[in-house]
């Protein structure tokens, strides 16, 4: 049995309640961190372009959950988690 | 474009703010230059083609490489355009080393499939239109150099 989707929707609510800045900008999502999340101040952000709706019910690809990991050090699992 | 040379001799990407009073060209100014590389690949686990930006590791999807470098081009231009306007984003940040690596064994992206991808960037490209014969992919690995402001309207 295979790994449980991520949608778009399990990464919105899960960064929304963390105090997370989401953007919507021509159908392609904008996740940006709180400026308490680093030291410095500056906020990583990661774009999700709209072609991931190609992929069947708005369901993250692998590879925009590994930038998520790389940005935020947030896995699927804890998003799953949440929804 | 405004960029200096780094120790280890990558071109570094600058802050250009422009001069006062200038209106639509302190607007233009204001943009961020970047030179970046896309590296683009088809990824079995996504099911699709990736274009990868080696110095900002934002990523574009696309069910072809055209698609995939168009979305690219769109999203780092949008990055470089938040950027620019508010200090606190942080843009700069490298793809991890399995991407670098590939650029050890890829090919140049076509110059005309390039082309492709800046219109359809641009939204200049018709709908339906074909971008690549499939046929013509001799390679699973590309890359590609991007300059700034890529999306900007010509």
């Amino acid at each position: 049995m295979g790994q449980p989707n991520v949608k778009w929707g399990h990464v919105e609510k899960f960064f929304l309640a963390r105090g997370y800045e989401i953007r919507h900008s021509g159908g392609d999502k904008i996740i940006v961190a709180p400026k308490h999340a680093s030291p410095t101040g500056t906020r990583r952000t990661v774009l999700i372009g709209h072609n991931y709706s190609d992929h069947k019910g708005e369901v993250l690809a692998p590879g925009h959950l590994s930038a998520i990991k790389r940005a935020f050090g947030v896995t699927r699992e804890q998003i799953l988690a949440e929804g | 474009m405004k960029s200096r040379r780094s120790s280890r001799g990558f071109t570094k990407p600058v802050r250009n703010r422009g001069q006062k009073g200038g209106g639509a060209v302190k607007e233009k100014m204001s943009k961020i230059s970047l030179q970046d590389i896309a590296v683009i690949y088809f990824s079995p686990a996504d099911e699709s083609w990736v274009a990868h930006s080696v110095y900002t590791d934002q990523l574009g999807l696309g069910l072809t490489p055209t698609k995939a470098l168009a979305e690219l081009m769109r999203l780092v231009d949008k990055l470089l355009a938040m950027a620019s306007t508010d200090d606190s984003i942080e843009y700069l940040r490298k793809a991890p080393e399995e991407v670098i690596d590939r650029l050890k064994k890829c090919k140049p992206f076509p110059l005309e499939w390039f082309e492709v991808a800046h219109n359809i960037a641009r939204g200049t490209y018709p709908d339906g239109s074909v971008e690549e014969p499939a046929d013509a992919l001799d390679a699973d690995t590309y890359s590609a150099n991007l300059g700034e402001n890529l999306c900007a309207a010509a």
